[in-house]
């Protein structure tokens, strides 16, 4: 009996589809841009987003130092490699100036437009991008279109839970249904790589 | 008799006029807490995951109005950055 059903455990275990990596859902996402969204413009001022980073580094300074330390950083989420660099003065801890510093850069680099605003793409293109990495190869802070192509075709692979080339909508459960819709230019009801990639130039392209 | 009185209508006064401070105060500190957990929920580390990473190998912040990568103007920034941080924490306190 117990091999039987060790076997069947076995295969039922084998046959559940890979679990896709949790990327936040899209209600999650709008929630997070309209709570930075203090002026309701449908854009992210800096002012706004440096208003956010003190509340961040305020929920991870815990003993109200000012300063978040070594014992903070791991209920403070901030990876330690990034901790080490981002403290500039090397003192073990880091100080606002050098949290908002990392912050401002992060901003800067989702402002692909470079107007100094992140619209809702970017924006999102932001929270899919601190999951897949991206690489600046010509090391300017900003990110070129080749290396946006670069980190969109990590992201498709990561979403892409059954590998068969396509994005389903459960599979990119993170993007809004209109946006899936808008992207998906062929109407078969899935992206294809390419549908993904010109979906998210088409739309920093259009503001929208 | 009216002295009696006067001390715990005065405080019960005090007490009224501070209510609305105390709930604007209030106010903030959800609304501020609201606010982390929202950005929490789809980025949990507040430095960027991947991304930041990427970006800490990356010289410097800007300083605005005009981008420059003075000793100067960091250290100036820094000091900035401080106080407006030391300004808006508390205002969430007072």
């Amino acid at each position: 009996m117990r091999p039987r059903f060790t076997l069947l455990a076995l295969a039922a275990f084998a046959l559940l589809p890979a679990a896709a990596r949790a990327f936040p859902t899209a209600a999650q996402i709008r929630t997070a841009f309209t709570a930075l969204d203090l002026s309701e413009n449908d854009a992210i001022k800096p002012e706004e987003w440096d208003r956010a980073s003190f509340a961040l580094f305020h929920a991870a300074d815990r003993n109200g130092d000012n300063f978040i330390d070594p014992t903070e950083l791991a209920a403070s989420g901030i990876a330690p490699e990034t901790f080490s660099r981002a403290d500039t003065d090397h003192d073990g801890r880091l100080s606002v100036a050098e949290f908002m510093a990392m912050r401002r850069a992060l901003f800067e680099i989702a402002d692909i437009d470079q107007d100094d605003n992140l619209i809702f793409v970017e924006y999102e293109l932001l929270i899919v991008m601190e999951s897949v990495g991206w690489t600046d190869h010509n090391h300017n802070g900003r990110i070129e279109v080749s290396e946006l192509r670069e980190s969109l075709a990590k992201a498709f692979a990561q979403l892409d839970a059954d590998h068969d080339g396509q994005l389903t909508a459960a599979e990119a459960a993170y993007m809004p249904e209109a946006e899936f819709k808008k992207f998906d230019t062929d109407h078969d009801g899935t992206l294809s790589a390419g549908e993904f990639s010109s979906g998210y130039r088409a739309a920093l392209l259009t503001g929208e | 008799m009216k002295r009696d009185f006067a001390l715990p209508l005065l405080t019960a006064a005090l007490l009224a006029a501070s209510l609305p401070a105390q709930a604007a105060t209030r106010k903030d500190d959800s609304r501020t807490a609201a606010l982390v957990a929202a950005l929490q929920a789809v980025s949990p580390d507040p430095l960027g995951g991947s991304l930041g990473l990427a970006a800490s190998t990356i010289a410097t912040p800007t300083v605005a109005p005009v981008a420059t990568k003075s000793t100067f103007a960091r250290t100036t920034r820094a000091v900035l950055d401080q106080r407006t941080y030391l300004i808006w924490k508390s205002s969430l306190k007072s």
